[in-house]
């Protein structure tokens, strides 16, 4: 059936409409707006969180191929490289891995120059250049500072490594010419070398190659991998996938992002329940005007597409500020949630899908909220649409008859629109819950106590080779030179100083001695599992400890301390055994040990105990906790398992003389605390130390509560700002509606200033009754809430802390409104004479 | 004949361009995209996308074919003089819109056919009325031209025959300006113009036609007008119609009666009220003295033809405004005039 | 040739406010109502108020469900048809003017008179536009919105919209309600004169005799039951 050609009429209802309820319009389009931001701003954050994690695990994989095959033959590789569901791939002729030990922890290759591997795995030089010529070589930052090669280009470069094909360990020299930062690949990355030096190097031996394949379809990668070896038949290749294809892991940063994504529940409640709240206060003289225009001969489906046409046009103009307000608060607050990376998260992942469906959503929010009045319209008669009524609360009207005060005006006119205010109430008392919740929660997390638990000193410098948590240290490095120590010290604003040193030494426990450690790790703890268990996914500390167990030999850590170190380690005061005497220990001829962070596991040989170190014979004074946030850095693998003995720094010198500084604590007075840094900036800028200083560890907490509380917090501004706009347009609706009646008043005689009077008095009546609910269960929930949470959260850096504070702020901006709506309302009201508004109908 | 070409000559371009389009992606996808699968989902999609379109295009013929099959048939039903039956005029569809619009004509038509056929009828009782009415003086003419010419009379009686003879003529010349109004009212011939004229002119130019009779029976005219008094309509026929009621209040006043007009300017109407003392109206008369050749029963010994009336609420219904009455019988009644301000 | 045919029509209305359950009382607006309006005629209904007579014009119009009987208006049974075609008959069948006008307060005094034209998707016969218009002394109105009128031309305006769409039933309730009798007597004229010219069927509630004298045929009502119908001598 050819339809009727006529839904010109609709437009125009609709442009009229606006034209005439401009002021409810633009309400209505900043609320879809928000809506619109609301979405687009969840939408986007948990893509980003979910693109954050992917790109976090690329990192760590170090490569953006999603499979990597190793030792292959060229035709191999060659048939890799063109089966059907290979899009690109990427090889690598590795001649052989480095193989000094300063490197243990990680894997690097040296191979011939590999640009699209290079690509893969941002394995670029930033500085200099991919080598070019004879002997050259590009490296990684990373490597360097572990090998204390200075960065200039054109150093000479002497590097240990293990050739591919079997034949022994060799050293080659070759020379820098260009280097890179390490973003990706800090585990495994590339040493780039020239085709002709690679050949040189490998005596044209067979070459094995690795590949790196990115696929049509990321998915499955494990089956895939299995699929193109058994396709092509070869047997007995070794693959890793991505690990940012992994289903887990992706599943996980699913479940991460997930967070934001059910957000958009909440917003899309949110936004039905604050544009229904526009819509509702005029939703019976919209009833009355659709049957009105249905008496006339509007069909059902006239109206329909009114009601379409409306939701469109209100979700186009709230969509483009919508978009552009939510990326920009993403914008703001993404380096927030996907914290480590340069560029702005927000900018870096940008996608197009989360505007479109927040569009989609929003014209979704908006149809339903606006179909409601629509929907009552619908199965009455134009007769019933037309004597539409809402049920107005407060059915005892007819009471005793009494004198007609202001007071009592004001209190029947409140009473007539309790009805209209309950959800508007509801809302307000949802949000100022999870408000003051949030506030209870953010204001319990202890700065105090996390930072005393994590940052042991004001700014603790690492040496170059111990700066990332896989990187070896090196005591050859010495990039933090004692010149630089002594300036520090020097400084005004430093009030304590310590350097702290270390050597990996091998050592040797009696049975009786190392009885007492193998008896913690073999007993069981409160949940009966055996104590070393929980090691068992480290490989290295197992062998460590089972040849301690077996034979006694062990690495012992000697590490020399001095000042502020060693007052720290004796700060807290905890001895596991023994007992503590400076002067005992400054004559050098005991030490402390130190093996776990647990206070009560003794895994140390007794105190009292003789020990060798490095030819000198030591009596173990005490033994207290480690304390691992003061040193940076990673032992060797073998030093997995270990024992650490503290020894005055002097001590140290005599046993170790030359060997570098791995870290200096300082603590300053906090007054001078800008002046410092600059200081230390200046100090530092020549070389290739590093700094963690205690405002990186206030910012890592206050990022960790601020993205514990975001969401629920963003949540219940919104809600708020929903509660507070309902309160206001309540109050303004209870003036324009009440329009003709005013007029009447008028007319029979009040001034105009008893009638503001009664609309003050209804406003302060209603925000009285409203907080008469309001603060006392908000309070209660509160704390009840607040109780429960600290009984049960996992975080050990809280204290109690009760804060109402979001009530005591949003109180003044209700009154604020209460009391300066309705004179303003009223103004515009009157601004008609009497008997014009008398004749409205 | 051109139209046609052009449109075929239209009808093949599009066609060749959409193979072309066609033939050029299929080449397209063929040669550029390397994996088959994306090949053959491509290419089906495409066809899929033919399809659709082709299916749309029929739909679209077909129901533009149901659309024109409909209204043929409605046309049918209406051509062959019957009540279009088995439409549903009541959906909102183009059909049922264009269905309605002939419905409507068919009304009309079928409104002016009953009309006609009416007027037809009236006419011939017009003939015979005219005829009746036009008998009496003309046998009574012939009857005095005998007398006249075969007897030898007195000057005083052949004169007083020769009166009685102009009078007669008179009734006959009165009989048939009455019928050249009226045919020209029914045909439709006489124009009106419309304009803001001064009521008060007016009623003076119908109190001229009347003035003479009133006098003779002696009865008072009194008017009640405000000289700036003005309403829409055309002064000309106003004031026939306004003479016309004012020929018949006199008629029916009893020697010595009053006749008063009064102008009321109403916002939207003016009202012109022509009250007479004269023998009144029953009220089931109301709507019958308006009607063509009637005259109550107590008017039977008064002269007319049951023209006057009609006249003039013709005159005013063309011109938008419209009479009413009310009257007692034996106390007066009261003709309302409502012209447009 | 009958236009509008009633046979048996009630109208019940349980009362929601007063009483509780079962026992709502029951308001008889309309209990039992026959009647037959001829083509082209002017019908009066009158009554006092509460009598049923708004009831009963609200069912020719289409414009509210009985609990029983039937409305046959131009051969249709009302009630055999759906809501959107029953919004059709409304806007092609019907004009209807209300007792409180009911005009679009959002659209100006043309777009108003055109409305139902406009929601028919039909073209204005302008002509006829304005030859309305003029006849309402609307013509210099037409830009204005309605609550920049007086009630008398609320009222007009009204008139013309329901006489613009042509539709050969025009429904009035209370037309000259709001007006003096003056006033009032004015719009019955021009109602029955329009009536007459576009030989339109008219039915008019209203509760003053004196405007059913310009009638063709007079219907009391009492309680929702016809209890005089009276065709006016012709």
């Amino acid at each position: 059936m050819l339809k009727n050609n006529n839904l010109g009429i609709c437009r125009r209802l609709m442009m009229r409409e606006i034209k005439f309820h401009t002021g409810q319009y633009i309400l209505l389009a900043i609320s879809t707006c928000l809506v619109c931001m609301l979405y687009t701003f969840s939408l986007c954050l948990g893509n980003l969180t979910y693109n954050g994690f992917i790109f976090s695990y690329k990192m760590i994989y170090g490569s953006g191929s999603h499979i990597l095959f190793y030792d292959l033959t060229p035709s191999q590789a060659a048939g890799i490289k063109g089966h059907r569901s290979v899009r690109e791939a990427v090889s690598l002729s590795a001649i052989g891995v480095l193989s000094d030990e300063m490197l243990e922890n990680r894997s690097v290759k040296l191979a011939s120059v590999s640009p699209g591997w290079a690509k893969e795995t941002e394995a670029v030089p930033m500085q200099g250049r991919m080598p070019k010529k004879q002997n050259e070589i590009a490296l990684d930052e990373l490597t360097m500072n572990s090998l204390a090669i200075p960065y200039e280009l054109g150093t000479e470069v002497s590097l240990k490594w293990t050739p591919a094909d079997g034949s022994g360990e060799r050293v080659d020299t070759f020379c820098l010419c260009g280097f890179w930062e390490n973003r990706m690949g800090q585990t495994e990355t590339c040493a780039w070398v020239t085709e002709e030096t690679a050949q040189k190097l490998s005596s044209g031996g067979q070459k094995k190659q690795a590949l790196g394949v990115t696929l049509y379809r990321p998915g499955d990668l494990e089956r895939q991998g299995e699929e193109i070896l058994s396709d092509l038949g070869i047997q007995d290749i070794a693959f890793t996938t991505n690990l940012a294809w992994n289903d887990a892991r992706r599943e996980y940063a699913g479940l991460k992002a997930g967070r934001f994504y059910r957000l958009n529940l909440i917003v899309m409640l949110c936004g039905i329940l604050m544009l229904y709240h526009i819509v509702r206060l005029s939703a019976a003289q919209d009833v009355r005007f659709y049957g009105r225009i249905k008496s006339l001969g509007m069909t059902p489906r006239q109206l329909r597409v009114l009601w379409a046409e409306r939701a469109a046009l209100l979700s186009l103009s709230g969509l483009l500020p919508g978009w552009l307000s939510g990326f920009l608060l993403c914008v703001v607050l993404a380096p927030h949630v996907v914290i480590g990376m340069e560029e702005n998260p927000a900018l870096y992942f940008f996608r197009l899908w989360p505007f479109i469906v927040s569009g989609l959503f929003t014209f979704l929010t908006t149809g339903i909220a606006c179909s409601l009045p629509m929907r009552a319209v619908t199965g009455k008669t134009p007769v019933e649409a037309m004597k539409f009524v809402e049920k107005e609360g407060g059915g005892r009207r007819r009471g005793k008859r009494r004198r007609t005060s202001l007071f009592l005006m004001a209190f029947s006119g409140l009473s007539r629109r309790t009805n209209r205010s309950v959800p508007g109430m509801a809302s307000l008392f949802l949000s100022l819950c999870i408000l003051c919740c949030i506030r209870t929660m953010g204001a319990s997390y202890d700065q105090e106590k996390y930072l005393e638990g994590m940052a042991v000193f004001d700014y603790l410098i690492a040496d170059a080779s111990a700066t990332a948590s896989i990187q070896r240290y090196n005591p050859k490095s010495r990039s933090i030179k004692e010149e630089m120590y002594q300036a520090a010290a020097a400084h005004p604003a430093v009030t304590g100083i310590g350097v702290l040193r270390t050597m990996e030494v091998p050592m040797y426990a009696e049975d009786m001695e190392r009885a007492q450690i193998i008896a913690a790790f073999e007993g069981k703890d409160e949940s009966g599992t055996v104590r070393k268990e929980y090691m068992a996914d480290n490989p290295d500390w197992m062998a460590g400890y089972e040849k301690m167990r077996d034979k006694g030999e062990y690495i012992g850590i000697a590490t020399g301390v001095s000042g502020l170190m060693l007052e720290k380690i004796m700060a807290q005061n905890i001895l596991i055994e023994g007992a503590f005497s400076a002067e005992l220990f400054d004559t050098g001829q005991y030490v402390i040990a130190a093996a776990s962070s647990s206070s009560e596991l003794k895994v140390t040989p007794p105190a009292g105990s003789r020990v060798m170190i490095a030819g000198r014979e030591f009596e173990i004074m005490a033994s207290v906790p480690l304390e691992e946030s003061m040193i940076s850095g990673a032992n060797s693998r073998e030093a997995q398992f270990h024992v650490t003995y503290y020894m005055p720094e002097e001590v140290f010198e005599e046993l170790f003389p030359g060997y570098g500084i791995r870290n200096v604590g300082i603590d300053i007075d906090q007054n001078s605390q800008e002046e410092f840094e600059l200081f230390l900036e200046e100090l530092l800028m020549e070389t290739k130390a590093d700094v963690i200083s205690v405002s990186d560890y206030q910012w890592i907490f206050r990022n960790a509560v601020f993205h514990n509380c975001m969401i629920p917090l963003f949540v219940g501004s919104v809600m708020l700002l929903i509660g507070v706009l309902n309160f206001g347009n309540v109050l303004a609706r209870g003036v324009l509606v009440r329009k003709k009646e005013f007029a009447v008043y008028e007319s029979l005689g009040m001034t105009r200033r008893q009638i503001l009077r009664v609309l003050l008095l209804e406003g302060v009546l209603h925000l009285a009754s409203m907080l008469l609910f309001l603060v006392p269960a908000t309070a209660a929930v509160t704390w009840l809430w607040g109780r429960w949470w600290i009984a049960n959260t996992n975080t050990w850096c809280v204290t109690w802390h009760y804060s109402l504070m979001p009530l005591w702020v949003s109180i003044p901006v209700l009154a604020a409104s209460a009391l300066l709506i309705p004179p303003y309302f009223l103004k515009t009201v009157t601004r008609e004479s009497v008997t014009e508004r008398l004749r409205v109908f | 004949m051109t139209g046609h070409k052009s449109e075929t000559i239209i009808r093949c371009g599009v066609l060749t361009v959409g193979v072309c389009i066609a033939g050029g992606f299929l080449y397209t996808v063929w040669i550029w995209v390397p994996r088959a699968e994306i090949r053959y989902l491509l290419i089906s999609l495409f066809g899929g996308l033919c399809f659709l379109i082709l299916f749309w295009t029929l739909l679209l013929r077909r129901q533009m074919c149901r659309f024109a099959d409909e209204l043929c048939g409605t046309l049918d039903q209406l051509l062959a003089e019957r009540e279009p039956e088995g439409f549903s005029f009541y959906e909102d569809t183009l059909t049922a819109k264009v269905q309605g619009k002939f419905r409507q004509f068919y009304d009309l038509m079928s409104e002016e056919r009953r009309q006609s056929r009416q007027d037809k009828q009236i006419i011939q009782e017009l003939v015979s009325d005219i005829s009746h009415q036009v008998k009496t003086p003309i046998a009574n003419l012939q009857m005095f031209l005998g007398i006249l010419k075969s007897h030898d009379l007195s000057p005083e009686k052949r004169t007083e025959f020769l009166d009685m003879e102009a009078g007669q003529l008179n009734k006959l010349e009165f009989l048939l300006q009455s019928l050249i109004r009226m045919s020209r009212l029914e045909t439709g011939t006489f124009t009106i113009h419309m304009e803001q004229a001064n009521l008060y002119d007016t009623i003076a130019r119908a109190l001229n036609g009347v003035w003479a009779k009133a006098e003779k029976k002696n009865i008072g005219l009194s008017v009640e007008c405000d000289g700036l008094v003005t309403a829409k309509c055309d002064p000309k026929w106003t004031a026939e119609a306004l003479e016309n009621l004012l020929d018949n209040a006199v008629k029916y006043t009893c020697q010595g009666g009053n006749i008063r007009i009064s102008v009321r300017p109403w916002q939207f109407y003016t009202r012109v009220d022509i009250s007479d003392t004269g023998i009144g109206i029953p009220e089931t008369d109301y709507h019958k003295v308006f009607q063509r050749f009637w005259r109550g029963a107590e008017a039977s010994s008064f002269e007319g033809v049951g023209l006057g009336l009609y006249l003039a609420q013709e005159i005013i219904r063309r011109q938008k405004g419209y009479i009413s009455v009310t009257s007692k019988e034996g106390v007066g009644s009261v003709f309302s005039v409502y012209l447009l301000s | 040739m009958d236009m509008i045919t009633i046979h048996n029509l009630k109208k019940y209305y349980t009362n929601p406010v007063i009483g509780r359950g079962s026992k709502k009382p029951v308001v008889k607006a309309l209990d039992g109502v026959d009647l037959t309006i001829a083509r082209g005629k002017f019908t009066a209904i009158i009554g006092a108020s509460g009598s049923g007579k708004t009831t009963l014009l609200n069912m020719m119009g289409g414009l509210d469900m009985p609990t029983e009987g039937e409305v046959i208006v131009d051969g249709i049974n009302l009630s055999s048809l759906r809501e959107e075609e029953l919004a059709v008959f409304r806007r092609k069948k019907t004009g209807f003017i209300f007792q409180n006008y009911n005009l679009v307060p959002t659209l100006t005094v043309e777009e108003n008179i055109l409305f139902p034209l406009d929601l028919d998707g039909a073209a204005p016969d302008m002509r006829f536009l304005e030859e309305i218009t003029e006849l309402l002394g609307l013509a210099d109105k037409l830009e204005h919105y309605p609550d920049m009128l007086s009630g008398g031309q609320q009222q007009r305006v009204a008139i013309a919209r329901a006489l613009a769409a042509k539709p050969p039933v025009i429904l009035a309730d209370e037309p000259t309600g709001n007006l003096d009798s003056r006033n009032g007597q004015n719009v019955a004229g021009l109602l029955k004169m329009t009536a007459e010219i576009y030989h339109r069927t008219l039915v008019m509630v209203t509760h003053n005799p004196e405007l059913a004298q310009m009638t063709d045929r007079v219907i009391r009502m009492r309680d929702g039951r016809i209890t005089e119908s009276q065709v006016m001598p012709c």
